[in-house]
Parts: structure tokens; sequence; C-alpha cells
């Protein structure tokens, strides 16, 4: 598949990975493929601190689980509809994907499904020794995909 | 979706076996301490319960496992080690404070089912949320008071749908927003300092009530935590305020939007229901009797016959309480009541305390300023209650070495410990706040120092300048 694709998500995002990504697809006249996955991680985190922390039962985590999440898709939504906008303006051919769940699973499922060879994508701000302590999802997706390019961008 | 169906994603394996070596390592270091060779002055008994206390400080500080099974854990092994029998250590299950908690859950859980918790607090912003400097001291004033009467937690976990309806109305951008950012700092800050004022704000006061009563015999009432803590409350308040006031200052001028929002929200809730009326009147009687009548009916007892009335007059069901609550709280408590008696029965508290001071010579005031800043420390990294779990054993066997009242002590660590306002996922008001998407979380880590550098300022003050007027003696 030709094209660039753009991963965001709930908790990585970067407007020079965006910028970055039309100047690419503008240039070499490319479409460009929007992917924003709505991740879980920090709604479920809160979920696990209220009730293993806050001694609090199942409902109002839940309220809280089902606030954050919905929260997320508005901003997602919101920003999928900014950057079909921008790429409008400047001419590009936009595809979007609205994804919900586990940040590395939605990429490995992109990127397989879509044979793409070109990806740029945020990730999270953190030390390199808490890296190669706890691991880092985009160099998984490096490991797991050799034929692919990633630019990796910091959030912001 | 629901919680239970999250599909978690699969652990890193690396991170995994990072945790299996920290354990590992762990539970060597407490096998090494509790059955290597003898200390001076440690009896075997108090030498073994060394070992598993070390063990469960580094269990409860890494979160390797759940809070609760580190207590699972302690009751297994006071008997298995010989420490304690095993009548008396699950006798520790049936002390009064547990009871308390529980029955205060179980209230608070009613309060927020039935409505009347967000009834007030939409009632409130309402009539005083008319501009916007006034919708934000509202919010973070309302969360602060609804924090003296319920769990601090709960209150945020109420609080916040309605923020985020809040912010929607007024169109306020995540991140760009300053008065966006506050008004979610309002909610983490408000629940925070309201959480310290009474027993109910949080599950750390009444599990300091359980240890101090096994440990010493001593008691605390109601009315007498408050009265210790509220100038201190209210000074926090103060500060707060401003640090929203100087930080995040408004980039809105007309809450038209927001407060319509609010309103048509009061509308849509009616008259207030038979079943609110009946509930907010025990939940009153109750306060009632846990301040002005402790001499004839216990904290636990008074809780507890709440709850009793409230299922006479079929206002709630037991399907209702089940899921306001996480019942794991019982093992914690248990767990940790259990290891505090034993360190403190087996004389490991008393050795430890010894090996810390090293023949120092502190002042009370410098124990009460290190033991309070150790406090404040720990409890932005690891949970409230398993500070309290970790410091309160050993600080109480310490009092008595510095003539100080051991309720001073239970005070000097147990009210900084719920006072984390650093670290966005330290306790879960922040982590509520700063889920929201609207805070940056480097602006949240300065103004989070700044509270906690004034909460122990004003702590200190409190101690020196008003304790003393109570009749505390340090």
């Amino acid at each position: 598949m030709k094209g660039v694709l753009l991963i965001i998500s709930s908790t990585r995002m970067s407007q020079n990975s965006v910028e970055h990504a039309m100047r690419i697809c503008k240039s070499e006249n490319l479409p460009l493929h929007v992917i924003f996955i709505l991740d879980s991680e920090l709604p479920d985190s809160i979920f696990d601190k209220l009730t293993m922390e806050g001694y609090l039962g199942e409902r109002p985590g839940k309220i809280v689980h089902q606030a954050v999440l919905q929260e997320y898709e508005i901003k997602g939504r919101a920003k999928i509809e900014e950057l079909c906008n921008l790429t409008k303006e400047k001419d590009l051919e936009c595809n979007t994907v609205f994804q919900k769940g586990n940040f590395l699973e939605n990429c490995r499922k992109i990127i397989s499904e879509r044979e793409i060879k070109h990806i740029i994508i945020t990730r999270l701000k953190r030390s390199s020794l808490s890296r190669f302590i706890f691991g880092s999802a985009i160099d998984q997706l490096k490991k797991e995909f050799p034929n692919v390019v990633f630019e990796v961008f910091e959030e912001e | 979706m629901t919680p239970e169906h999250i599909a978690r994603p699969p652990d890193n394996p690396v991170k995994q076996r990072m945790r299996y070596l920290f354990m590992f390592a762990l539970f060597l270091l407490g096998g090494v301490v509790a059955f290597g060779p003898s200390y001076t002055g440690l009896s075997v008994e108090g030498q073994k319960c060394l070992g598993l206390f070390l063990l469960c400080v580094g269990l409860w500080m890494s979160h390797a496992i759940p809070l609760h099974i580190t207590s699972m854990l302690v009751m297994v092994m006071l008997p298995v080690t010989g420490i304690m029998d095993s009548r008396t250590a699950f006798g520790l299950f049936g002390n009064e404070a547990m009871f308390f908690i529980l029955g205060a859950f179980i209230l608070s859980s009613i309060l927020i089912d039935c409505g009347l918790s967000m009834r007030i607090t939409l009632w409130v912003l309402d009539k005083f949320g008319k501009s916007p400097r006034k919708l934000r001291a509202s919010i973070f004033l309302m969360c602060a008071f609804m924090s003296f009467w319920m769990s601090e937690h709960a209150v945020a976990a109420m609080a916040f749908p309605i923020l985020l309806e809040l912010v929607h109305a007024l169109n306020l951008e995540p991140m760009k927003s300053r008065y966006a950012g506050g008004m979610f700092l309002a909610l983490s800050y408000g629940c925070i300092i309201g959480g310290i004022a009474t027993f109910l704000g949080g599950a750390r006061a009444p599990l300091a009530l359980g240890i101090l009563l096994e440990t010493t015999g001593e008691r605390i009432g109601f009315f007498q935590w408050m009265i210790a803590d509220l100038p201190l409350v209210i000074a926090l308040l103060g500060v707060g305020y401003i640090i929203l006031e100087v930080f995040y200052k408004s980039d809105v001028k007309d809450i038209k939007r927001a407060h319509n929002a609010i309103h048509k929200k009061v509308l849509s809730l009616g008259k207030m229901s038979r079943r609110e009326y009946a509930i907010g009147t025990v939940m009153i009687l109750t306060i009632f009797s846990w301040i002005f009548m402790r001499n004839y009916i216990g904290l636990a007892s008074a809780a507890l016959l709440a709850v009793s009335i409230l299922f006479i007059l079929n206002l709630v069901t037991w399907r209702e309480v089940e899921r306001g609550i996480d019942w794991s709280i019982i093992i914690m408590y248990g767990g940790a009541i259990a290891l505090g008696s034993a360190l403190h029965e087996t004389g490991a508290a008393f050795w430890l305390m010894n090996s810390l001071i090293n023949g120092q010579a502190l002042s009370t005031v410098s124990v009460i300023a290190i033991g309070g800043a150790i406090s404040i420390l720990l409890t932005e990294s690891i949970s409230n209650t398993a500070v309290v779990a970790v410091l309160l054993p050993i600080g109480l066997n310490m009092a008595p070495q510095f003539g100080m009242d051991p309720i001073v002590m239970t005070f000097a660590i147990t009210l900084p410990a719920g006072l984390a306002f650093i670290m966005p996922m330290g306790t879960p008001a922040t982590a509520i706040a700063y889920s929201s998407g609207y805070i940056n979380r480097v602006d949240m880590i300065k103004t989070g120092i700044v509270m906690n550098v004034a909460a122990w300022i004003l702590f200190m003050l409190t101690v020196i300048y008003y304790w003393p007027l109570l009749g505390y003696t340090f």
C-alpha cells in the first residue's frame, strides 16, 4: 500500500509529527493514512487505582473509566476531523481510521493489514533507562517490522 | 464496556522478569533478616517479625502484588513463622476501626448511589458558580467539603464527569486553557485537602486508629480529630486557592454556557425524593452521634447502626452497596493492624526505632518534622494507607522515648500521609484529574511541589503553635 501512515493516540500526540507527515505526502504526492488509537491504558490504571488504593468498588471506577474513554473519543474524533480539514486545504488524499484498544496491538494490526512501508509515530517522553528496563512499544514494533521505515517523534 | 471486560495488554516480558527478580530479592532479604544471625537486644520472634516487616514494606511500596494480598501474606506468615498464634492474628480482623471504615464506606456509597451527593454538588455550583473565579472556587470548596463526609476518591469520581461537561460547554481546549487545567486541579486539591479533615475522607485515618488502639489502647474521637486538623485544612484551602489563582489565571470571561449546563442538570434532577431525605437524615444523625455520643455508642457501632437502619427502612439493596465498595479493604486492614500489633508485641518496632535513632538527641519537634516530611514524600509514590501501615507502628514505639503523646504521633504520621499533590498518578484524585487531558504534567508537578512544601510548613506551624493549645504534650 502506498502512502504514509501517521499514528496518533489519546496518550501520544505531537504536532511536529503531523506537520512532518503532511510535508512528506505533499512533496512525494502520497496519500496520508491517519490512525487514531484510543488507548485504554490510562483509564485502566485509574480504575485500578480507585479499586486498589481508593478501595472503591466497581461502580465509581466504572463512572470515571467511561467518562475518560468518552472524553478521549471526543478529542480523538475532533483531532481526526482537524487533520482531514488540514489535508484537504493542502490538496492531499487522506484516509482516517479510529480504533479503540491497546496501542501496541492496534499498531501491529494496522501495519500488517495495510502493508505500510513508512510510518510516522509519536512516543511517550521517558528516559532511556526506563525504556531499557520496561521496554518500548515502538522498539518492539521496529523489531517486528524490520522492513518498515519508522520516523519517531516525542510527545509534546 | 464494563471495567471487568477491559482487555489488559499483555505484560511486558522484561517487566515481568524484573518483577519476579525483585520479589525474589525481597523474600531473600526478609528470610535472611528473619532467620539469619541474631541481633543484640532482639528476641527470636522480634527478628522474624522484622524480616516479615521488611518484606511487607518492599511489597507495599513497589506494588509488586496488590496491597491486600501483601496483608493476606502477613496473616499467613504470622502463625506459620511462630510470631503470633493464629487465634490472635486472625482475631485482629475484629478490630473496631475496620468495622467503622466498613460502615463509613457503605454510607458514602449509598450517598452517591441515591444521587444526594450529586444534587448537593450541582446545587452549590448553580448557586455560587456565577463567574469564572467563583465557579472554580465553588468546585474547589465543594470537593473539599464533600470529602469531609465521604471518601475523597469517591468525591473525585463523582465530580469528574460534571467538570468534563463544564469544559465542553465552555469549549475549552485541552492543554491550552489554563482555566480548564485549574478546574481539574481544583477538583484534585479540594478532594485531597478535604480528605484529611475527618475520619471519613480516606481509609488511612481509621487504619491509624486501629493501629493506635491495638498498640497503645488509646482512642481518638471523631470531633477530637476534626478539631486537631481543622486549622491546617482551612490554611491549606487558602494556599490552594491562591495557587490556582496565580498559576492558572482565568482565560475565560463568560461562563454563561457552563452555568446553563449546570442549571439544566439541576432541573433534570427534579425535586428531592423521600429516599434522599431519609438517607440525608440518617447521615446527619450518624455524624451527630460520632461527634456528641462517643461515650455511649462507639464509632463503628454508630456507622453499622446507620447502615442497618437504611436496610430496615428498605432504602438500599445489598447489590447497590456491593458495587460501591472494594471489599479487599478488610484484608488490607486486618493484615496491616496484625503486623503493627506483632511489631509492638515482639519488641521489633522498639528495636528498629532504637537502631534508627542510634542514640541521637533529637527534639520532639524535630521528630515530628522528620516524620511528617517522610510521610509526605512516601505518599507521593505509595498508597497513603501503606504509608500509615509502614510508619505508624515504628512511630508509636518512638513516642514514649521522646515523651510524646502517642496521639500526637498518630496525627504527625497520618495527616501528612494524605497530602500527595505532586505526582500525576500519586493518588486516585490527582490521577483522575490528570486523565482529563487538560492538565500539563510539568505544570502539575511544579504546583504540586509548591503545595507540598506549603503543606509541610503549615503542618509544622499547626504542630508548634496550635496543638499545645489543645493540651497535646510533646
